[in-house]
């Protein structure tokens, strides 16, 4: 009998860890690495996520440049990737530029992280509209800097039509998240 | 007569089966309203399910991975158009059964598993189900329309109507309906699913449900009202079923079950009885191909006016790898120690099964099954389903 309990238990326990082991895995996606994450809601709970570890940055004088190419982006199922790149017309519309004034950020210190609320400029889909960054960024090992920002979009704002498909219809609100590291500026 | 138990068990439990694809998550869906009629998923499928069936169950056959489902995945693959307000489907499900008791056959036949046909309706917030179907003798009898005890029987599984709110995210139905507790596996007789009489084959109930999905956590409560298939009114089950299941990731679900029913004379004990179960159950999909399934379940029958409760549980860990797409290796272990009595009960699963284009599937399946106080079984199952 305590056998049998202890295999229960270890079973439920095994199971447990995995689950949060997994969910762990997936939600810090590999520090250090860069990824992009697009979520989208359809209705009835249906969350749709898409990701991609290709996102650049560029900088000049006055701003952070930060360039997300939407070809690579994958939701997990190939015929609804087809769809995101029709959407956003990929081939004449190739990527996702974000650009985020200096003088509207606060820069971590080697001790300090920072964090806040910056106004930046999204060009998708051949259109550009300013939008609200929420950003963190501390200092990260061998000198980098890790980045996390988040932002919210209207697929509407950017002339692109809500997806729908087979009845099921996508809310026009999107949230992109963004983590990467970079290089002290 | 130790023989005889054995068979019984192995015969009685292996008669019926519906659909249900709890591992859908491997996908990203943790949620199963965008496919399935019914909220808590299973059964009907909607057109967009159809599609998911073909683009993401099925053996693709060379057609590329990101090309359009076609009139393949249609109801009666697109030969009867219907109006997007109706969905329509039906199930052909065909078995083969061979039972071992001691290493000896003690039984083997061809199964009538299921014939059924269901619709769907939507107009503005109304929501309707239905399915109406034949059961041969000595099946699916607690669905049962008409009441030829000996013989085959018309069948219900579910019929409620209700109301949509809250941009689909809500259903407060009524009618017979699956009940909302543990995982919705397909396995229906598997000891969770029996113990707990929580199967969509025929363990639906009469009552009112509301169901609620967003994309982090679902829900569905259920007040039970009875089984108006059974009879007496004295054998009816009242009382309340629920789930709540979080999504942690969009490969990564936890819920927790609760069920507690009371009945003048119990199919159990024969006398006034309270049944309770309430359960954990986790679903994960650390890598693409394999979805990982546990449900564990306390279970408790407390006979009224005459003991306090007996206390048992149930538990399944289920292994479902996909190793070409439509092509699942399955293996599962299971536990049950009944609150009714008897000694524990162990069983292992292991099988495969084939979805070799969107309306059909075949499956086989290895079930042992062991206890102390009875010999060991060995099921072997094979299973052919049509979808229209």
């Amino acid at each position: 009998m305590n056998t049998a309990m202890n295999t229960r238990n270890l079973l439920t326990g095994f199971f447990l860890a995995l689950a949060v082991v997994t969910q762990g895995a997936l939600a810090l996606s590999q520090p250090g690495e860069s990824s992009v994450t697009i979520l989208a809601r359809g209705p009835a709970g249906l969350r749709i996520e898409g990701k991609s570890g290709q996102i650049s940055l560029d900088k000049d004088a006055s701003a952070l440049i930060f360039k997300v190419p939407i070809a690579p982006i994958e939701t997990g199922i190939a015929l609804r990737d087809r769809h995101l790149r029709e959407m956003l017309d990929a081939e004449k519309f190739p990527a996702a530029i974000l650009r985020v004034s200096r003088a509207d950020l606060t820069f971590p210190s080697q001790r300090e992280p920072a964090e806040g609320t910056a106004k930046g400029e999204l060009t998708l889909h051949g259109r550009s509209r300013p939008v609200e960054v929420r950003y963190r960024a501390e200092p990260a090992q061998g000198g980098l800097i890790s980045v996390r920002g988040s932002l919210r979009l209207d697929l509407r704002d950017f002339d692109i039509q809500s997806p729908s498909y087979l009845g099921v219809s996508v809310s026009p609100q999107v949230e992109v998240k963004v983590e990467l590291a970079v290089e002290g500026t | 007569m130790k023989i005889a138990l054995g068979a019984l068990l192995a015969v009685g439990l292996f008669s019926t089966a519906a659909s249900a694809y709890p591992t859908m998550i491997r996908h990203g869906y943790a949620q199963c309203s965008s496919c399935h009629t019914d909220p808590s998923g299973g059964t009907l499928l909607t057109e967009y399910g159809r599609a998911q069936s073909q683009l993401l169950l099925s053996t693709r056959w060379g057609a590329a991975q990101d090309s359009d489902p076609d009139a393949a995945s249609k109801f009666l693959f697109g030969a009867l158009k219907t109006p997007d307000s109706v969905v329509l489907g039906g199930w052909i499900r065909e078995g083969y059964i061979w039972n071992t008791v001691d290493g000896k056959l003690v039984d083997h036949r061809a199964l009538q598993m299921r014939t059924s046909a269901a619709a769907a309706v939507r107009f503005g917030p109304l929501r309707a189900a239905a399915e109406l179907g034949y059961a041969s003798a000595q099946t699916a009898q607690l669905a049962a329309v008409t009441r030829n005890q000996d013989g085959a029987n018309l069948v219900s599984r579910e019929h409620w109507i209700g109301l949509a709110f809250a941009d689909d995210a809500a259903l407060v139905r009524g009618g017979r309906i699956n009940l909302p507790f543990g995982l919705r596996n397909l396995e229906h007789s598997s000891f969770v699913r029996a113990a707990t009489r929580t199967d969509i084959n025929e363990d639906q109930q009469d009552g009112v449900a509301v169901a609620i999905a967003t994309d982090d956590w679902r829900a569905e409560v259920m007040a039970i009202l009875g089984n108006y298939s059974l009879r007496p009114d004295g054998l009816r089950e009242r009382g309340v079923a629920g789930y709540v299941e979080a999504i942690l990731s969009p490969r990564v679900a936890v819920g927790l079950s609760a069920l507690a029913t009371r009945a003048d004379s119990s199919l159990e004990t024969r006398s006034a009885s309270l049944r309770q179960a309430y359960g954990l159950t986790a679903r994960a999909a650390p890598w693409t191909p394999l979805v990982l399934s546990l449900e564990v379940d306390a279970l408790l029958l407390t006979e009224l006016g005459k003991s306090g409760p007996k206390v048992g549980h149930a538990g399944w860990l289920q292994a479902d790898l996909e190793v070409l797409r439509g092509v699942h290796f399955l293996g599962a272990a299971e536990r049950l120690e009944s609150p009714a009595g008897g000694a524990t009960q162990h069983g292992l699963w292991g099988g495969a099964a084939w979805f070799v284009f969107p309306h059909l599937d075949v499956r086989a399946d290895v079930i042992r099954r062991t206890s102390a106080d009875l010999p060991a079984t060995h099921t072997f199952l094979i299973q052919l389903n049509g979808y229209l």
